[in-house]
């Protein structure tokens, strides 16, 4: 019987990894000011260096799915359980020399 | 950045310590009608005042060197100071810079620049960007006065170059990279 429970949860255990892996919140920042791709590197980069933050991508013209408006974004992943506050992500785009318009899936 | 034409070359490695401030070390060579002038100095950049809209940027800057010069066998004391503007979507951008060399026994150096420019595409952040600019120089005591020179200006990531020819047949090569 023990050895049933020893199995069953390390079963339990690997299974629950790639889910784990797999629950990242998708967050959306668009960015005023933030129009040529030379200038943006910077913007980019301060993104990169955050511990908490993978797959950055800046992408421009993206349909904001709320007001239907083009903006200019910076998108990345966010490991479920870390956390970036709004100010932060403020922050970091002020320090770039850029201003924030909104963020979405924080 | 460097600025390489037959009358004026100019190179300025910049380090950005602040979010609105740099210092640089720039030198630049000059063809007056008397003869080739260098100057070398270092040189405090300000960003006075950005303003960022949802798909535009504007900006005004100023700057300010104090350091050497030759010229005529004669080394003395050069300063420059300049301010500078510009605004920029993605499709469209225009810059205007006016700047002025002061040396010894109240000689000056005044050059002017504008330049307006279009893309013709719109690119995306890691593509190849290409703008086809114009750019108008006056340069009261260089040998060319009046200098009109269309453009074609690139970027990908963070290298940037540019290339043109005046209407009079003055080639321009200028790069930059941004680290």
């Amino acid at each position: 019987m023990k050895k049933i429970y020893i199995f069953l949860y390390l079963s339990v255990l690997f299974l629950s990894q790639p889910f784990a892996l797999a629950e990242q919140k998708q967050v959306r920042v668009a960015v005023k000011g933030l129009v040529c791709s030379l200038c943006g590197q910077g913007l980019e980069q301060k993104f990169k260096d955050v511990p908490q933050v993978s797959n950055v991508k800046v992408e421009f013209g993206v349909e904001n799915p709320t007001t239907k408006k083009k903006e200019n974004v910076i998108l990345f992943s966010l490991e479920e359980g870390k956390i970036l506050t709004q100010e932060q992500i403020e922050k970091i785009v002020k320090d770039a020399g850029y201003a924030l318009s909104n963020i979405e899936g924080l | 950045m460097i600025w390489n034409q037959s009358f004026l070359n100019d190179t300025l490695i910049t380090y950005s310590f602040a979010r609105q401030a740099a210092i640089a070390g720039r030198f630049q060579r000059m063809q007056r009608p008397q003869g080739e002038m260098y100057t070398m100095m270092p040189q405090f950049d300000a960003l006075f005042y950005r303003w960022n809209m949802d798909d535009a940027q504007a900006n005004i800057y100023g700057y300010a060197g104090f350091g050497g010069s030759r010229f005529l066998q004669d080394t003395s004391w050069a300063a420059i100071s300049g301010i500078e503007a510009d605004a920029e979507s993605r499709r469209l951008y225009v810059s205007g810079k006016f700047q002025t060399f002061f040396f010894k026994d109240n000689d000056r150096v005044y050059q002017s620049q504008f330049r307006i420019g279009a893309a013709p595409y719109l690119a995306q952040f890691n593509e190849l960007s290409s703008w086809l600019i114009l750019s108008v120089q006056h340069e009261p005591q260089l040998t060319r006065e009046w200098i009109v020179t269309p453009m074609l200006r690139m970027f990908y990531k963070n290298v940037l170059w540019e290339i043109g020819s005046s209407f009079k047949g003055d080639w321009m090569i200028n790069g930059m990279v941004h680290f």
